[in-house]
C-alpha cells in the first residue's frame, strides 16, 4: 500500500478526529488533551473487556494483536502525511504517556483511598500472577533517563508507551534498527536497574 | 548522572554485550582500570540486562488494559444470580474462581466463571445445566459439590462447594508426602470416583490441579463432569489427533510446562482418542499415585506428543527406585491400576480404594508382608521413643465395611432388653470421612440417622439412611448447628445453632462438647428453622414430644436444666440440688429424659446423674460422660475410661422405681476410637454411636508482636492423634518441650525443629507436666504428681521439679507448686500454691537466696500467670467475677483488671517491647490490649489472630523469646459414626 496517497480515502470519524486533536495539542492547545483523553480511555476499556472475555489472560500472541488494533486506531497512520509521521508518532507516544500514566496514578489513588480488602489467600488455588509493572513509576524513571540521554529516553517511550517497532521507530528517529535495538536494551537494563 | 559519564558508561555497556557473558568481566577489568564506581555501575547495568528480556516487551496501552481487567475481573461485590462475590480465591483450570455467598442459604460458595466459548447457545446451555444438575447430585465427602449453575447476564458460573485447602499441585510443590499419606490421599480419591462412576459420571481429567487438600488432609475432587463438557462443547477427543486438539484449544499460550503436566495424566484409550469409559480415571488417579509416591511424574517427555507416546507405549520406571520406602505390596496395587489395557485394570474405583486401604492398614501396623522397616531394637527404643512408632493412630480402620467387637459376655438378663443376642453384634461405620462426624440421633423407625459434621468448613446437621445412601445436608446455614434431637414422631429435629447468636460456639476445656447458641426446632427433612430458646445445649424431648429439655448457663457454669415447650413459649427452670458431699460440677451435660417420664439422666462433672423429671436432688450413678437411656429405660448407656485406656460405651441397669443403679457397669465396645455419644434406636436393636480422635497439636506461626499481626502461615511441629499441650520455647527458638497427655499420666517430651520428638520423663509412677524452658536455656522446669494422688482427684497438688533440657538429672525445687514460670532474668520462678484456705495464690521462688515469697493475696487467683518482660508486672487470670486478667506491681501494690470481656479469658503473654499484652478469649483467636509499656491504657482488645473460628480450640498460646513466632496447640475432634446392631 502506498501510504502517501490515502490522506484522501475516506475517515473514520473517531480516527480522524484523533489525528485533529493530537495535532492540536502538539501546537500547544491543552484543551484538546482534555478530549483525546475519553477516547483513549474508550480503547483502554474496550482492549480491558476483550481481556476479560478471553479465556486465558496470559494470551499474548492474541493480546499483542488486539494492542494493535487499539494503538492504530488511536494513532491510524493513514490519516496522517507521510512528512510528519515521525513528529506525529513522536507526539501520540507523549499523549499515550500522559494519558496511560495518569490513569494509573489515579487508580493507585483509588485503591490506596478505597479501603481495598485484604483477604489471605493463603489456601487458595495457585495464582499465577504476571510481574504487575507500574506505569507510574516507569513515567519517573524516564524523565530521569531523559536528563542524561534524551535519545533512550525517547525511545522507551516510542516503543512502550506509543506501542510502535523498532522499524518504525528507526524510520522516525532516522537511525538503524539495529541502533534502535541496542539502545532499546541498554535503556531497559537501565530502567530494570532505576526501579529495582 | 551526568552525560560525560554516562556516555563512558554507555560506551562500555555496548562493548560488554557484545560480548559472550563470560569474557565481560576481564573485559571491565581492563576497561574500568581501578574506577571501582564506573565497574560497580557497569556490572549493575549487565546483572539488569540480564533479567529484562521480557521487561517492558508489552505496550503500555496493554499494562493498562489488564491493570483495568484485574480491577474489573475481580467482580469484588458484584451479585451473580443470588451469589455475591467476596473475594478471588485464584484461576484454575477452567477459568476464574471466586469466593461468594449464596444470599438465599446463606453459606460460602465457590463460583467458578466459565470459559466464555463453552456456553454458545441456548441449547449448549441446557445441555450444560442438566450435566450440572446430575453432577450436583454427586454428594460425597471426597467430591467437590456442584450447586448450580448461575449467571450474570454475559457470563456463567458454577456455584459450588467452597472447600478452604490448596491443590494437590500445590502441596506437592512444597511437601513431600509420605508413604501413609500418598496411600490415604489416593484411596479417598478412589472413594469419590467409585460414587460419581456409580451414578455414571466419569471425571476424565483427574489431575493433581484438580484435587483439593484441606487441612487434616482430606481431598476432594474438583470439576467433576467438567472436562466432559467442556469436550462436548468443543469437540475435543473426538477427532483422532488429540493432542492438536488439546493443545490448540486450550493451552496454547500458557508454559509448555502446564501442557507438559496436562497430558501426563491421561489414560492410553485418552491419548490414542478412543471411547473413554469409568477406567479412565482409575489411570489417571494411579499417576497421581506415582507422583505423590515419587515426585515424579509416571510418563515424562520432551514434548507433549512424547508423553503421549509413553502413556500408550512405555512402563513408567520402577518405584523403588526412585522412593525405596514404598513397600512391594503398593507397587503390585499401583502397577494394576496403571495397566494399559482398561480391561487388566482395576475394574472399579472402590476395588482401588480398598486395596489402597488394605495396604495402608498393613503398613501401619508393620504387617507387611515385605516388611522392609526394621522395628526399633528394644534397647533403643527404651531410650529415645520415637513419638510416630509408639503413637499409631487410634481412629483406624475407616472405611470398614463391618467387624466384630469383642465382645465380654454379659452375666445373665433379666430384663427383656437383655435378651439381645450378644453373640451377634456386628458394627458398621456409617461415616467415613476423615473430618468431625458426630452426635447422631435416630428418627423413630430406627432408618435414618441426624448427625453433626464439619465437612462444610462449619458444624452442619445431616441426615444419612442407615442403608447407605447420601449425606444430605439439613442445616445449609453458615453458622454452626450441632446437638440434633429427633423429635418422638419424627418430624422435627431439635438442635443447638449461633444463626442469629451473638455468641460462638466453643469448647469449655479439652474434653468438653461445644456450648453456646441457642435451641431451635427445625422440620426434619429440610425447611425454616424457629429457635424456642436462647441459650442453651443438649436439647432433649419429652416421650410424648411436647416439651424440649436443655441445659443452660455462662460460659463459667453450664448448670441450669430447663424445660421449654416444644411449640416455643417461656421456658421453666427444673431445680436440682446435689448432696453436699458430691464434687461440685458447675457444667451440667446431656440431659435425657426417660421413657416412663420420671427420669432425667445427665453428665455433671465427669458423673451420670439422675433426677426426678421435675426436680430436686440428683444421685450419682457413675463415673461416665454422655448418658442415655436405652429403649425402656432399664439400661443407662454411657461412655467412660478406665484408667490408660480409650473411652467405650458402657451400659448399667437402672431401677426406675428406685431411681438408682441396679447392678454393675459393663462394657458394650472396646473403645477403637474415643466411643461416646451414644443413641439408641426405638426398638433397642440399633446403638449408634461416634468413635473420635481428639488430636491436639503443636504449631508455629511466624508472627510480628509488635503490628499484632501473623506473617506466615502456621507450621506444624508435632502431628499424630495425641493430645499434647503444656508448650514451652527454648530460648532459640528451635526448640519445643511439651506435654503428651494420657488417661492416667502425662510425661514431658522435646522436639527440636525438623526432628522427631524426644521423651525425657518417663516414670509410670509420676504424671509430669507443665514444663517450662529458663531463659537462659539450661533448665527445664516442671510439676510431678504422684500417678495414685492424681487418679484419686483430680486437683492433687503437684511439685515443681528442675532438669536439664536432655532430662538428666530432675530434682525437687518445692513442694505444693503449679504452672511455673521463670522470671525473665532467669533468677527466680513464679507459681501457683494452695494455701490453708483452699485458694491459689502466687509466690515468687528466689533461686539465689533459696526463699520463697507470697505476691498474691485475694480470693479467685488462677495460677496461670506472665511477667511482664521487665518484670516489674505479673499478669494473671482471675476468676474473682468471671475469669478476667489481672495485673499486680511486682514490688507492692493493688492488682488492677485488664481485661474483662464476657468470654473467658486465658493464658496471659506479654509482647517482648512490654507494650501489648496478648490473651486467649474461649480457647479461641487471640486478642490484645496495650500493655504495661503504654500504662495499661484501656482499650477494646483488638484480634491478633484470624483461624475461622468453628471448631477452633488452641492452647497454650505464647510467643518465642524474640516476638516473632507464636506457639500453641491446636485441638482437633475429628470421628465417625458407627452403628452397632443387635441380632436377636
Amino acid at each position: 500500500m502506498e501510504k502517501g496517497h490515502v490522506k484522501h480515502s475516506p475517515m473514520t470519524s473517531s480516527s480522524s478526529s484523533v489525528s485533529q486533536l493530537l495535532i492540536a495539542w502538539s501546537q500547544g492547545d491543552e484543551a484538546a488533551l482534555a478530549q483525546l483523553t475519553p477516547l483513549v480511555y474508550h480503547e483502554l476499556h474496550r482492549l480491558a473487556r476483550r481481556y476479560m472475555r478471553s479465556e486465558n489472560p496470559g494470551h499474548t500472541l492474541q493480546t499483542s494483536a488486539l494492542v494493535n488494533e487499539a494503538y492504530l486506531r488511536l494513532i491510524d497512520q493513514k490519516n496522517v502525511s507521510w512528512q510528519n509521521r515521525s513528529h506525529f508518532f513522536g507526539i501520540a507516544a507523549q499523549l499515550m504517556r500522559r494519558i496511560l500514566v495518569d490513569h494509573a496514578r489515579s487508580h493507585a489513588r483509588q485503591k490506596r483511598g478505597g479501603h481495598a480488602q485484604r483477604l489471605s489467600l493463603d489456601a487458595t488455588v495457585i495464582l499465577t500472577k504476571e510481574r504487575v509493572v507500574d506505569l507510574v513509576a516507569i513515567d519517573e524513571a524516564l524523565s530521569k533517563l531523559a536528563e542524561f540521554d534524551p535519545q533512550k529516553s525517547r525511545i522507551v517511550e516510542m516503543k512502550f508507551f506509543g506501542g510502535l517497532t523498532n522499524d518504525e521507530v528507526a524510520e522516525y528517529l532516522n537511525v538503524s534498527s539495529r541502533t534502535i535495538e541496542r539502545e532499546w536494551r541498554k535503556a531497559k537494563a537501565w530502567l530494570k536497574g532505576a526501579l529495582e | 548522572m551526568n552525560r560525560e559519564r554516562w556516555n563512558q558508561v554507555d560506551r562500555l555497556l555496548d562493548a560488554a554485550l557484545e560480548l559472550p557473558p563470560e569474557k565481560r568481566a576481564a573485559f571491565l577489568d581492563e576497561a574500568c582500570s581501578g574506577d571501582e564506581v564506573l565497574r560497580k555501575e557497569l556490572d549493575a547495568l549487565l546483572a539488569s540486562d540480564d533479567g529484562a528480556r521480557s521487561f517492558l516487551e508489552q505496550p503500555a496501552l496493554e499494562v493498562a488494559a489488564k491493570a483495568l481487567v484485574d480491577k474489573k475481573d475481580s467482580l469484588l461485590g458484584q451479585i451473580v444470580g443470588h451469589y455475591k462475590i467476596i473475594s478471588r480465591l485464584g484461576a484454575g483450570g477452567m477459568g476464574e474462581v471466586y469466593l461468594a455467598e449464596d444470599t438465599r442459604l446463606g453459606r460460602n460458595v465457590a463460583l467458578k466463571r466459565l470459559p466464555d466459548d463453552l456456553i454458545t447457545d441456548e441449547q449448549a446451555r441446557r445441555r450444560f445445566a442438566q450435566e450440572a444438575k446430575t453432577t450436583s447430585a454427586l454428594n460425597h465427602s471426597h467430591i467437590v459439590t456442584i450447586y448450580d449453575l448461575a449467571s450474570d447476564g454475559q457470563r456463567d458460573f458454577i456455584a459450588m462447594e467452597y472447600v478452604e485447602g490448596e491443590s494437590l499441585r500445590a502441596r506437592l510443590q512444597h511437601d513431600k508426602l509420605s508413604v501413609k499419606q500418598a496411600v490415604e490421599s489416593a484411596a479417598q480419591v478412589a472413594s469419590g470416583l467409585a460414587a460419581a462412576h456409580s451414578a455414571g459420571i466419569i471425571h476424565r481429567d483427574i489431575k493433581p490441579e484438580n484435587l483439593m487438600v484441606t487441612r487434616p488432609m482430606q481431598i476432594k475432587i474438583l470439576d467433576f463432569g467438567l472436562a466432559k463438557l467442556i469436550e462436548k462443547q468443543r469437540g475435543q477427543f473426538a477427532a483422532s489427533n488429540v493432542t492438536t486438539a488439546h493443545l490448540a484449544k486450550d493451552y496454547d499460550q500458557t508454559k509448555s510446562g502446564v501442557i507438559l503436566g496436562t497430558v501426563s495424566y491421561m489414560s492410553p484409550e485418552q491419548a490414542e482418542g478412543r471411547p473413554l469409559d469409568h477406567r479412565t480415571d482409575i489411570f489417571s488417579l494411579g499417576v497421581v499415585l506415582y507422583e505423590m509416591l515419587t515426585g515424579h511424574k509416571a510418563f515424562e517427555g520432551e514434548s507433549a506428543i512424547d508423553i503421549l507416546h509413553a502413556i500408550i507405549n512405555k512402563e513408567p520406571s520402577a518405584i523403588t527406585e526412585i522412593n525405596p520406602q514404598v513397600p512391594l505390596e503398593l507397587t503390585d496395587i499401583l502397577a494394576k491400576a496403571l495397566a494399559k489395557d482398561p480391561a487388566e485394570r482395576y475394574q472399579h474405583a472402590g476395588d482401588f480404594e480398598l486395596d489402597l486401604r488394605r495396604f495402608k492398614r498393613a503398613f501401619e501396623t508393620n504387617s507387611l508382608v515385605s516388611a522392609r522397616v526394621q522395628p526399633l531394637v528394644p534397647h533403643e527404643r527404651a531410650r529415645k521413643k520415637r513419638m510416630g512408632l509408639l503413637w499409631p493412630i487410634i481412629g483406624i480402620a475407616i472405611g470398614m465395611s463391618i467387624a466384630v467387637v469383642a465382645w465380654k459376655m454379659g452375666r445373665s438378663t433379666r430384663q427383656a432388653e437383655r435378651a439381645l443376642n450378644l453373640r451377634n453384634v456386628s458394627l458398621t461405620a456409617l461415616t467415613t470421612d476423615p473430618g468431625y462426624e458426630g452426635e447422631p440421633t435416630f428418627s423413630p423407625d430406627g432408618e435414618t440417622i441426624a448427625y453433626v459434621a464439619d465437612r462444610t468448613g462449619t458444624f452442619q446437621i445431616f441426615l444419612k439412611q442407615i442403608s447407605g445412601g447420601p449425606d444430605i445436608n439439613i442445616s445449609n446455614n453458615s453458622a454452626d448447628d450441632v446437638q440434633p434431637a429427633f423429635s418422638p414422631d419424627g418430624k422435627q429435629i431439635a438442635f443447638v445453632s449461633t444463626r442469629s447468636s451473638s455468641s460462638n460456639l466453643h469448647y469449655p476445656g479439652v474434653d468438653f462438647p461445644l456450648l453456646g447458641g441457642d435451641i431451635w426446632v427445625m422440620p426434619a427433612f429440610g425447611g425454616s428453622a424457629r429457635r424456642i430458646a436462647e441459650s442453651g445445649n443438649f436439647p432433649s424431648w419429652t416421650p410424648d414430644g411436647s416439651m424440649i429439655i436443655y441445659t443452660s448457663g455462662t460460659s463459667r457454669f453450664q448448670s441450669q436444666m430447663r424445660r421449654v415447650p416444644a411449640q416455643g413459649g417461656q421456658a421453666q427452670d427444673i431445680p436440682i440440688t446435689f448432696k453436699t458431699d458430691e464434687p461440685l460440677a458447675a457444667f451440667w451435660l446431656y440431659p435425657s429424659y426417660s421413657s416412663d417420664k420420671h427420669w432425667i439422666t445427665f453428665e455433671a462433672g465427669n458423673n451420670i446423674f439422675v433426677v426426678r423429671a421435675e426436680g430436686g436432688e440428683a444421685r450419682r450413678l457413675v463415673k461416665g460422660k454422655r448418658p442415655v437411656w436405652s429403649a425402656y429405660s432399664r439400661m443407662i448407656i454411657y461412655s467412660n475410661s478406665e484408667p490408660g485406656k480409650n473411652f467405650s460405651l458402657w451400659q448399667v441397669p437402672f431401677s426406675t422405681t428406685e431411681g438408682t443403679a441396679e447392678g454393675t457397669p459393663e462394657p458394650l465396645t472396646v473403645g477403637r476410637g474415643r466411643d461416646i455419644q451414644a443413641a439408641v434406636s426405638r426398638d433397642g436393636k440399633l446403638i449408634a454411636f461416634a468413635a473420635q480422635e481428639i488430636s491436639f497439636n503443636a504449631e508455629t506461626l511466624p508472627f510480628d508482636s509488635e503490628i499484632g499481626h501473623q506473617t506466615g502461615e502456621p507450621q506444624p511441629a508435632t502431628s499424630g492423634g495425641k493430645i499434647i499441650y503444656a508448650l514451652s520455647f527454648s530460648p532459640d527458638g528451635d526448640s519445643i518441650v511439651f506435654r503428651d497427655y494420657q488417661a492416667a499420666s502425662g510425661h514431658i517430651w522435646r522436639i527440636d525443629h525438623g526432628s522427631s520428638p524426644i521423651q525425657l520423663t518417663s516414670d509410670p509412677q509420676f504424671d509430669d507436666g507443665s514444663p517450662r524452658w529458663s531463659p537462659e536455656g539450661q533448665t527445664i522446669a516442671f510439676v510431678r504428681r504422684s500417678v495414685n494422688e492424681s487418679q484419686a482427684s483430680s486437683g492433687a497438688v503437684g511439685s515443681l521439679w528442675l532438669m536439664s533440657p536432655d532430662g538428666a538429672n530432675p530434682r525437687l525445687l518445692i513442694e505444693n507448686a503449679v504452672n511455673p514460670v521463670w522470671r525473665p532474668d532467669g533468677q527466680a520462678i513464679l507459681y501457683g500454691s494452695v494455701v490453708d484456705d483452699r485458694q491459689n495464690q502466687l509466690f515468687i521462688f528466689d533461686l539465689v537466696t533459696k526463699s520463697a515469697r507470697r505476691v498474691t493475696n485475694e480470693p479467685g487467683v488462677v495460677p496461670v500467670a506472665t511477667f511482664s518482660p521487665d518484670s516489674r508486672w505479673l499478669i494473671y487470670q482471675s476468676n474473682a467475677s468471671s475469669l478476667d486478667l489481672r495485673a499486680l506491681p511486682v514490688e507492692g501494690g493493688e492488682s488492677r483488671v485488664v481485661v474483662a470481656t464476657p468470654h473467658q479469658d486465658y493464658h496471659p503473654f506479654v509482647s517482648p517491647s512490654g507494650k501489648w499484652l496478648y490473651f486467649q478469649p474461649d480457647h479461641k483467636n487471640i486478642y490484645r490490649v496495650p500493655g504495661p509499656a503504654q500504662d495499661w491504657q484501656r482499650g477494646q482488645p483488638t484480634k491478633a489472630t484470624n483461624f475461622p473460628e468453628s471448631g477452633l480450640f488452641l492452647e497454650d498460646p505464647q510467643l518465642s523469646h524474640d516476638g516473632r513466632q507464636l506457639l500453641y496447640s491446636r485441638g482437633r475432634i475429628t470421628g465417625d459414626i458407627w452403628i452397632m446392631k443387635f441380632e436377636r
